[in-house]
Order: C-alpha cells, then structure tokens, then sequence
C-alpha cells in the first residue's frame, strides 16, 4: 500500500515537473523569438532543448529521486507549490505586451510572440494541475 | 543546530511563499494605474476639420495636400536614410528633397514643403524621434521582465529542489536568486511605465502639430489632439 502510494507521488511528480520543463521551454522560446541575432538562436536553442528534455527520463528520475529524497513528507505541499508556480508565473511576461497592446503601441511580432507563448506556458500548466488533481482522487 | 536549520528553512520558506505572492501583486499594482488611465481615455478619435484641397496639378507641385497613398508607400518611396518614427506614425524626406510625406496613421499621409524655420514641422519631427526611442525601450523593458519572470519561475519552483538535494545552502542561495530576480522585474516593470507615459506625450504632440501643420487654430488642435498644457509644454511648441 506504501509502495502503491509512493509509486502515485512520483507520477504526479513527474508530471508537475514535466508541464514545468516544458512551460520554461515555451517561456524562454518565446524570449528568443522576441531578441534579435544571435541571442534569438540562443533563446530558440535552450527553449527547444528544454522542451526536447520534458519528454526524455529527466522528470521521472527527478520526481522519483525527490519522493525519495523528502520520504513524502510534505509532498502535496510541494507538488502545489511547482503547479501553482508553473501557472502563475509563465503569464507573468505576456503582462507588459499585453497593456502595450490594449493602450495602443503597434504590435511587432517579438511582442506577439511574449504575449501567446507564455499564455500557452500557462494554460499549459492548468491542465497539468487538472490531471493531477482527477488522478490524485482516483481509487 | 539540529532545531535552528528547520528553523531557518522555514524562515526561508516563509520569505518565498511572501515573494511568490507579492511580488506579480506589486508588478500587477505598479502597472495597473496605467491600464487603467489608458483603457478609461480610450483611443484619441482625430479628425481633421479641413476638407482636401482638388487640384487638376500633380501632388508635386501644391503646398500641402493629402494624397492617396499609405504611410508604407511613402516610406517605400523615402527610403530608410531620411526616414523619422514608423508606418503608425512618422514623416520622411520625399523624392526630390523639397517636401516631406508628414503621418498620424497608416492612411493619413500628408505633403508639406520643407521649412526648418516652422516650429510645428520640428515640433512634429521632435515627437515622432521620442516616441520612436520610448517604443525601443519599452521593447527592451518588455524582454527584460520576461527574462526576469523567466528567472523567478526557475528559482521559485526550483525551490523544494534546491531544498531536497542541496539542503539549506540551497535553499538560501535559492531564496537569494528569487530576490534578485524580483528587483530585476520591478525595475523593467519601472522603466516600461515611464516610457509608456512618455509614449502617450510624444503621440499626443505629434498629433497636435500634424494638426497645426493642416492650418488649423492652437485651440482647434489642442481639442482635437486631447493634450494637456503639461504634454505641450515638453514639445517646444
């Protein structure tokens, strides 16, 4: 039963670490699209690498490591903690474009591109905190 | 020791779930006076009060005339050497060099013969190269606070990592990050609100002298433009 229990905290974890990875993903692509030169290539390349690494066995290894690690203690505090954080903060930078955008200051696409790629980062997240929290209440 | 490093962490602890909240609601509470100042005056309706001048002559040779083509078409036709603000609203030395091509919108495109003596053509030529720089480094503001929330994402949902695998040195140094990251954003949330206000000016008095420009009264224009003896007393004129 504790095993049972423990093998769920680490899915949930993963999950929560996977939306996060690749929501920073999302975040820091859209930064590289809105740069110019070479600090675009820069921001494309770690933005794709981070999403290339949400899909590889870095989240599993991680959460199963940290359920380890903390020995569940705490551990739904700290998986809210990851969730609410990977939602609230990516929108955070489509915040600034966004009031440009409704108070009148002409779009150009590096604006564009902070105002949907974080919104996507975030909503991104909602349905990650969504699963986890039907799979959380199943039997 | 044993009872002082829980204590610490906890104390950290507190620190972030503090940052977490306050600070996207003191960035929020920052720029939301400026939303609200803009959503509450809404888009400046202008419409000049002269009618086009009909002329069976070229577009050449009159004084001042509003011809047919968009703000890109006479930035085509400029080139980019000569060429102040962008296709929202600027002006450009036309062919030739005698006259300008004068915009307040992508259709409202305006000749006016050059005169460096005219102090609503250089009033006009001073907003448009303000409002262009204030628009460069709300971009830049812009990208700088999306590095810092990228910044605070990483260092706060980094933080029952750092706490995990590095113990309370990283939690403190964790905590530390989360605090530098947030000055970095207030500070881009700062500067992005000034250059808005700034912003707001320099197109209000582009519009002000693009009206004078028309031939229209200083009253007529200041109506129309909506600007504050404040926003016109910046522009010189």
């Amino acid at each position: 039963m504790v095993e049972q229990s423990m093998s769920r905290e680490v899915v949930l974890f993963r999950r929560a670490i996977q939306g996060a990875v690749a929501g920073l993903g999302i975040l820091i692509g859209s930064i590289g699209v809105a740069e110019v030169g070479w600090l675009r290539v820069l921001g494309l390349a770690i933005g794709l690498l981070a999403l290339a690494a949400a899909f590889t066995q870095l989240p599993e290894s991680l959460a199963s490591r940290f359920v380890e690690r903390t020995g569940g203690k705490r551990s739904r505090f700290y998986l809210a903690w990851i969730s609410v954080g990977s939602i609230i903060l990516p929108p955070g930078a489509a915040l600034l474009p966004a009031m440009g955008l409704a108070a009148g200051v002409p779009l150009d696409a590096g604006s564009a591109a902070l105002i949907v790629g974080p919104t996507v980062a975030g909503l991104l997240n909602l349905i990650v905190l969504v699963a986890n929290l039907v799979e959380s209440r199943a039997p | 020791m044993r009872q002082l490093r829980p204590a610490l962490q906890r104390a950290v602890l507190g620190i972030l779930v503090v940052s977490l909240i306050g600070c996207p609601l003191t960035f929020a509470a920052a720029v939301a006076p400026l939303g609200s100042v803009a959503l509450a005056q809404g888009p400046i309706q202008f419409t000049p009060d002269v009618a086009p001048l009909v002329t069976e002559e070229p577009p050449d040779s009159i004084l001042e005339d509003e011809v047919q083509f968009t703000s890109s078409d006479a930035m085509q036709l400029c080139g980019s050497e000569l060429l102040w603000g962008d296709g929202t609203m600027g002006m450009c030395l036309a062919p030739g060099g005698n006259s300008y091509y004068v915009w307040t919108g992508p259709s409202e495109v305006m000749i006016v013969p050059v005169d460096a003596t005219n102090p609503n053509q250089l009033g006009f030529l001073q907003a448009v190269i303000d409002r262009s720089a204030n628009e460069g480094r709300m971009d830049e503001a812009e990208r700088t606070a999306a590095l810092s929330f990228a910044g605070l994402f990483i260092t706060v949902v980094g933080f029952p990592f750092a706490c995990a695998f590095a113990t309370l040195v990283g939690c403190i140094i964790d905590g530390a990050a989360v605090l530098v990251t947030a000055g970095l954003l207030a500070e881009a949330a700062n500067s992005y609100t000034t250059d808005r206000e700034d912003f707001e000016t320099h197109s209000v008095q582009a519009k002000y002298h693009f009206c004078r420009m028309q031939g229209n009264t200083d009253q007529a224009c200041r109506d129309a433009a909506g600007i504050t003896p404040e926003q016109l007393g910046g522009s010189g004129g």
